[in-house]
C-alpha cells in the first residue's frame, strides 16, 4: 500500500512497498537489461526480478495475459484527437485513464494516458492533471508514461506525478542526448564530460554508456527531488529547474492559475520561502497571504494614521535596525498607539505590523535592489488601495520612498533611515496625531485579535475577546479567566492553542478534525479521522473532536481530504489531550 | 432490433446482408461517423469517360517474371466507402460517386486498352469491387473478361467478399483465366472493427475465399500497421494474417499503410498521431511470412521511402525498397541479408518501447 511520508504542495514523497516515490519504472526487456539501481521495473513479458514489477498486458488487439500484483490492463491507445472513443481500461488495482469523468475512485494506480502527447500543450496537460487529482484524491498514485527528463522531473512531481518510466530516457539516449538537470546536450558537442557517475567514469561514448549516464542522472534527480520535498524546498527547486525550457515555465504558470486547487495543499507555515523569479510572486502561499488579508483582515480600531514603511532584510521587521528607528519616530510622535505601521513589500504587497510573524512575512527572502518592477508596484498599490478603501484612516504617512498611491505625505528623502528622513517622519507623525486624544496602552488585545482572526477566521474572535495579554512580545500569552487559552509562538508565527482555547473554538466547529469514538493516546492517525474542516491546512492548529466533545488540540499534518481518504500516516500531531 | 437495422440498410446493401452481424457498439458507429466526416468530395466532377489511370508493371506467373498491365476504371465507387469506408482508404477520391453507364465504362476500358502492349497479365481495378454489379454491370463484367480472355494469360480483378458467388465466378472463369483479389487486411476481428472499419469479419473473408480458391485463384491483400496498433503489433498482425490467408491464397500482397487523402489515417498523421510503418517492418513481415506459406508473397509499398509511405531514416530507404522489390519477384529471402543502417536500432527500440506509451 502507498503511504505518503512528506508533502510539499501537491507534490509528495512516500513509500509504495519498498519503492520510494516519486520514482522511475525502468523498462526491462530483451534490449534493455534491468538497471541495477532501479527500485521498480516495467516489462511486457514475464521477467525474473527481485524488484517490484509492473507488467503491461499490451493492447486490446493483441492482449497478453500476464499476472502479477500490478498489471496494466489491455487498452486501445486512442490518441487525443479520438477522444470520442475514450473509455477507461481497468483491473482491480490499475486504471489506464482516458475519461476522467467516468473514473472509479477505489483503485491504487492511475495511468495518465496520452501523457506524451498532452505534455506538448502545457495548459491542457496541467488541466488534465488537476482534473485527475481532483477526481481520484490525494492518496492515489499517478503514473505518467513516456515523459520526463532530469530537468523536467521537478515540475512534473510538483504537479503531483508519482511515477515515470525510462522510455523517454532511452529515446533521448538513442538521439545521442546527454541529459543533465539543466537540459540536454548533443553528445558530440560535449567537449568535456562534467559527470562522474559510474557510467561516465569509464570514459566511453557508446549508446549503453550514454544510456546509463542518463539513467543515473535521472535517478539522482529523483532522489534530489525527494529530499527537497522532505525539507519543503520543492517549489524553489521547480522554479530553478524550469528555467531550462520555456514549456516547463508555462506548466508552472498554468498550474499557479489553478490556485483554488493548489492552495489547499500548501502548508500554512514553512521554514523559509525564497523568491527567485517572477513565478515566485504567484506562489499559492503568497497569494493566500493576500487573499486572507482581503477575507479576514480589519485594522485595529484605535489606529487612525496609516504609516507605510519599507520592508527590511531582517525579519521579523520590527526586530530590524531600520524598523527600530521608525519605531522611535512613532514613539516620539506623542500618540504612538493611533499610528498603524504597515510594511510594504514584494511579493506580499502589504504586511500590517501585528501580522509580521505569520508565514511567509517573517520567512521570505527576496533580492532587493531598491528598484521595483512593474508587477511588484501593481500588487503593492492594489493592496494599499484595498486597505485604505476598506479601513478608515484619517491620514496617511508614506515613508517608503516610493509613491505607490498618490495620497499621503511622503516623508522620505533619499534614504529611509537618513537623519533627515527620520526627522521629517517624526514631524509628519507629530502633526498627524496632535488633534487626537491620547490613547493609552492596550493595543495588545487589538493586535492579538487580528492575529486570531487572521489564523482562525471569525471563530478566532471569541478566543481573544475579554482576554488579557501577558508576556513580552513576541512571546505573549492569551489569558482568559486566569487560564491560558493560547500563545503566540514566534517561530511558528501563529497562535498555539491550549485545551482551554480549544474549548472556546469547539463551539464554532471550525478548524476541527472529527475522529471516531476512542481515547487519544498519541497522535491522531488518518485511519481514525471521520471528517475535517475543509479550511484546515497542513501546519494549522486544529481541534480534535468527537461529536462536539473536545478530545485534544494539535497541528494538522495532512490536508483535510487526505486525512479523510487515507488509511496511513499521522493526520494530527497532538499537543494536548483531554 | 435486427429487423429495424435491416430496414435502414439502403437497397445497395442488400448483398451485404450475408455478412456476419456487425457489432453495433457505440465506438464503432462513432468511428464510422468520424471516417465519413473526413471524406471530402471533389469540387470538380470527374469525367465518366475518363479512366483513372493505367500503367505497366512487373509481376510473376508460374515463377516467371512478366509484364502486367494495370487499368483503373472510374466507377460509382466502393459500396462500403460510400457508406463510411476503411480508415486508410482514399480510393473513393477517384470515384464518380454516381452510376457510370455501360457505354461510358466500356469507353474507358477501350481507351486504356489502346496502351495495351501484350502484357501477360491484365489487372482491372475499380477502386471498389469489380464483382459488384452496381459498380460494373454483369454485362460489362462479362464483356471485359471476354475481351481480355482473348488477349492475355491472366486477368486479375478485385472484390469485397460479399460480392463473391459461385455462379458468377464460374461464368466469368469460362471467359478468361481469372484471379480474384480480396482485401482481408487483418485476420483479427478487433483490428477489422476498431482499427480499419472494414465492414466485414474474418469468417466473411473465409467464406468467399473457399469459393474463389475452388473455382479460380485468390490473391489476398494484407495491411501492415493499421491505426492504433504499435509497430510491433502491426508486424504481428500482418504475420498472423499471412498464416490464415496463406491457406486460401495463391498470392499474398502486403500493403504497408500509406497516407491517402481525406482518410482517417491522414487525419491522425497530420496530428503526428500516426507514423507509417518502417521499411524494416516490411522486411521483417516478408521474412517471417515466407516461412509460413507457399503463396507467392509480394509487396510494392505505395509511396515507399516518402513521409506518406512506409519509410526509414531517409538514408537507407532506397536500399531496402530494392530488396523488397527483388524479393517480390524472386521470393529469395537472401536479399534481406546484410541490410543494416543506424536507424535499425531506433526501430528495434521502438518495437520494445512503443507499447508502454499507453
Amino acid at each position: 500500500m502507498f503511504e505518503i511520508l512528506s508533502r510539499d504542495g501537491v507534490g509528495r514523497t512516500g513509500k509504495w512497498g519498498n519503492v520510494n516515490t516519486p520514482n522511475i519504472l525502468f523498462v526491462t526487456s530483451e534490449r534493455f537489461k534491468e538497471f541495477e539501481e532501479a527500485e521498480i521495473v516495467l516489462s511486457n513479458h514475464e521477467i525474473k526480478s527481485e524488484k517490484m514489477r509492473i507488467l503491461d498486458n499490451g493492447s486490446v488487439f493483441y492482449p497478453e495475459n500476464l499476472k502479477d500484483d500490478f498489471v496494466i490492463p489491455p487498452d486501445i491507445p486512442y490518441p487525443l484527437s479520438c477522444s470520442e472513443f475514450f473509455e477507461n481500461y481497468q483491473n482491480d488495482k490499475v486504471v489506464v485513464v482516458k475519461d476522467i469523468e467516468k473514473l472509479d475512485k477505489n483503485r491504487e494506480v492511475y495511468i495518465l494516458s496520452n501523457a506524451a502527447e498532452l505534455v506538448k500543450n502545457p495548459k491542457e496537460f496541467v488541466k488534465k492533471i488537476v482534473e485527475l487529482r481532483k477526481k481520484i484524491g490525494y492518496s492515489k498514485i499517478v503514473y505518467a508514461p513516456g515523459i520526463g527528463a532530469p530537468n523536467s522531473y521537478a515540475i512534473l512531481v510538483y504537479l503531483g506525478i508519482d511515477l515515470f518510466d525510462s522510455v523517454s530516457l532511452i529515446m533521448n539516449s538513442r538521439k545521442k542526448y546527454f541529459l543533465t538537470n539543466d537540459g540536454k546536450t548533443f553528445l558530440d558537442d560535449l567537449k568535456e564530460n562534467p559527470c562522474r557517475c559510474p557510467a561516465c567514469v569509464e570514459e566511453k561514448s557508446d549508446f549503453m554508456h550514454l544510456l546509463h549516464h542518463n539513467y543515473y542522472t535521472a535517478l539522482s534527480e529523483l532522489k534530489n527531488i525527494r529530499n527537497m520535498i522532505r525539507n519543503g524546498w520543492l517549489r524553489e527547486l521547480v522554479e530553478s529547474r524550469i528555467r531550462t525550457e520555456p514549456v516547463l515555465v508555462s506548466m508552472l504558470r498554468h498550474f499557479d492559475k489553478h490556485y483554488d486547487f493548489t492552495e489547499k495543499y500548501f502548508p500554512v507555515r514553512k521554514e523559509k520561502m525564497i523568491i527567485l523569479s517572477k513565478e515566485s510572486l504567484f506562489r499559492p502561499d503568497v497569494i493566500r497571504f493576500q487573499s486572507r488579508l482581503k477575507e479576514r483582515y480589519k485594522k485595529p480600531e484605535s489606529k487612525k494614521i496609516l504609516l507605510l514603511l519599507p520592508c527590511s532584510a531582517k525579519k521579523p521587521y520590527s526586530f530590524s535596525k531600520s524598523h527600530q528607528l521608525f519605531r522611535k519616530a512613532v514613539l516620539n510622535s506623542g500618540n504612538p498607539n493611533i499610528i498603524h505601521e504597515v510594511v510594504i513589500t514584494s511579493p506580499l504587497g502589504i504586511v500590517p505590523i501585528e501580522l509580521e510573524l505569520f508565514y511567509p512575512a517573517q520567512n521570505y527572502d527576496i533580492s532587493v535592489t531598491g528598484e521595483w518592477d512593474e508587477y511588484e508596484i501593481k500588487i503593492v498599490s492594489e493592496m494599499i488601495s484595498w486597505l485604505v478603501k476598506n479601513n478608515k484612516y484619517d491620514n496617511i504617512v508614506n515613508h517608503t520612498g516610493y509613491d505607490f498611491v498618490d495620497i499621503g505625505i511622503n516623508t522620505c528623502i533619499d534614504k529611509t533611515t537618513s537623519e533627515e528622513s527620520l526627522r521629517k517622519l517624526e514631524k509628519a507623525l507629530s502633526d498627524a496625531v496632535k488633534d487626537y486624544e491620547y490613547v493609552k496602552r492596550g493595543m495588545a488585545v487589538e493586535n492579538m485579535m487580528n492575529r486570531a482572526v487572521f489564523q482562525f477566521g471569525d471563530a478566532g474572535i471569541d478566543l481573544v475577546k475579554d482576554s488579557m495579554i501577558k508576556g513580552r512580545y513576541p512571546d505573549i500569552r492569551i489569558i482568559k479567566n486566569d487560564k491560558q487559552v493560547g500563545m503566540l509562538v514566534c517561530d511558528r508565527g501563529m497562535i498555539s492553542l491550549t485545551l482551554e482555547g480549544g474549548k472556546i473554538l469547539a463551539n464554532k466547529r471550525k478548524y476541527f478534525v472529527e475522529i471516531d469514538d476512542f481515547k487519544l493516546k498519541g497522535d491522531v492517525f488518518a485511519v481514525g479521522v471521520l471528517d475535517a474542516d475543509p479550511d484546515v491546512r497542513i501546519g494549522d492548529d486544529v481541534l480534535i473532536l468527537h461529536k462536539n466533545d473536545l478530545k485534544g488540540v494539535g497541528v494538522a499534518m495532512m490536508n483535510p481530504d487526505e486525512m479523510i481518504e487515507s488509511k496511513k500516516g499521522v493526520a494530527v500531531k497532538v499537543r494536548h489531550k483531554t | 432490433m435486427k429487423n429495424q437495422s435491416e430496414s435502414k440498410i439502403p437497397p445497395i446493401f442488400h448483398e451485404m446482408k450475408n455478412l456476419s452481424e456487425f457489432h453495433d457498439s457505440k465506438i464503432n458507429s462513432s468511428f464510422e461517423e468520424k471516417i465519413k466526416s473526413l471524406r471530402k468530395y471533389p469540387k470538380m466532377k470527374h469525367n465518366p469517360k475518363q479512366y483513372v489511370s493505367c500503367w505497366s508493371e512487373k509481376d510473376v506467373i508460374d515463377n516467371e517474371i512478366v509484364d502486367a498491365f494495370v487499368i483503373i476504371l472510374r466507377t460509382k465507387g466502393c459500396v462500403w466507402a460510400l457508406k463510411s469506408g476503411c480508415s486508410m482508404c482514399g480510393y473513393i477520391n477517384d470515384a464518380m460517386m454516381e452510376n457510370v453507364s455501360d457505354e461510358d465504362l466500356f469507353f474507358q476500358f477501350s481507351e486504356a486498352m489502346k496502351k495495351f502492349n501484350d502484357q501477360k497479365i491484365v489487372k482491372i481495378f475499380t477502386s471498389g469491387s469489380f464483382l459488384d454489379k452496381t459498380e460494373v454491370s454483369e454485362v460489362m463484367q462479362e464483356k471485359i473478361c471476354e475481351t481480355l480472355g482473348k488477349k492475355t494469360r491472366k486477368v486479375i480483378v478485385e472484390s469485397r467478399p460479399e460480392f463473391v458467388n459461385e455462379e458468377k465466378l464460374k461464368k466469368l472463369k469460362k471467359l478468361c483465366t481469372l484471379e480474384i483479389a480480396v482485401g482481408l487486411e487483418s485476420a483479427n476481428d478487433r483490428v477489422l472493427e476498431y482499427s480499419i472499419n472494414k465492414g466485414f469479419r474474418l469468417k466473411d473473408y473465409m467464406g468467399a475465399a473457399e469459393i474463389i480458391k475452388d473455382i479460380c485463384s485468390l490473391k489476398t491483400y494484407i495491411l501492415l500497421k493499421p491505426p492504433f496498433l504499435t509497430e510491433k503489433e502491426g508486424i504481428k498482425d500482418a504475420i498472423n494474417t499471412v498464416k490464415i490467408a496463406g491457406k486460401y491464397s495463391s498470392t499474398i500482397s502486403l500493403n504497408p499503410v500509406n497516407i491517402q487523402k481525406n482518410t482517417f489515417v491522414e487525419f491522425l498523421w497530420k496530428r503526428n498521431e500516426y507514423r507509417t510503418p518502417w521499411l524494416w517492418s516490411v522486411a521483417e513481415v516478408l521474412k517471417e511470412s515466407k516461412k509460413l506459406t507457399d503463396a507467392h508473397l509480394m509487396c510494392s509499398p505505395t509511396g515507399g521511402g516518402t513521409r506518406r509511405g512506409a519509410h526509414n531514416c531517409g538514408k537507407c530507404d532506397k536500399k531496402i525498397l530494392e530488396a523488397i522489390n527483388n524479393f517480390s519477384l524472386t521470393q529469395n529471402l537472401s536479399v534481406f541479408d546484410n541490410l543494416y543502417c543506424e536507424c535499425k536500432e531506433e526501430w528495434l527500440d521502438m518495437l520494445e518501447l512503443e507499447g508502454f506509451m499507453q
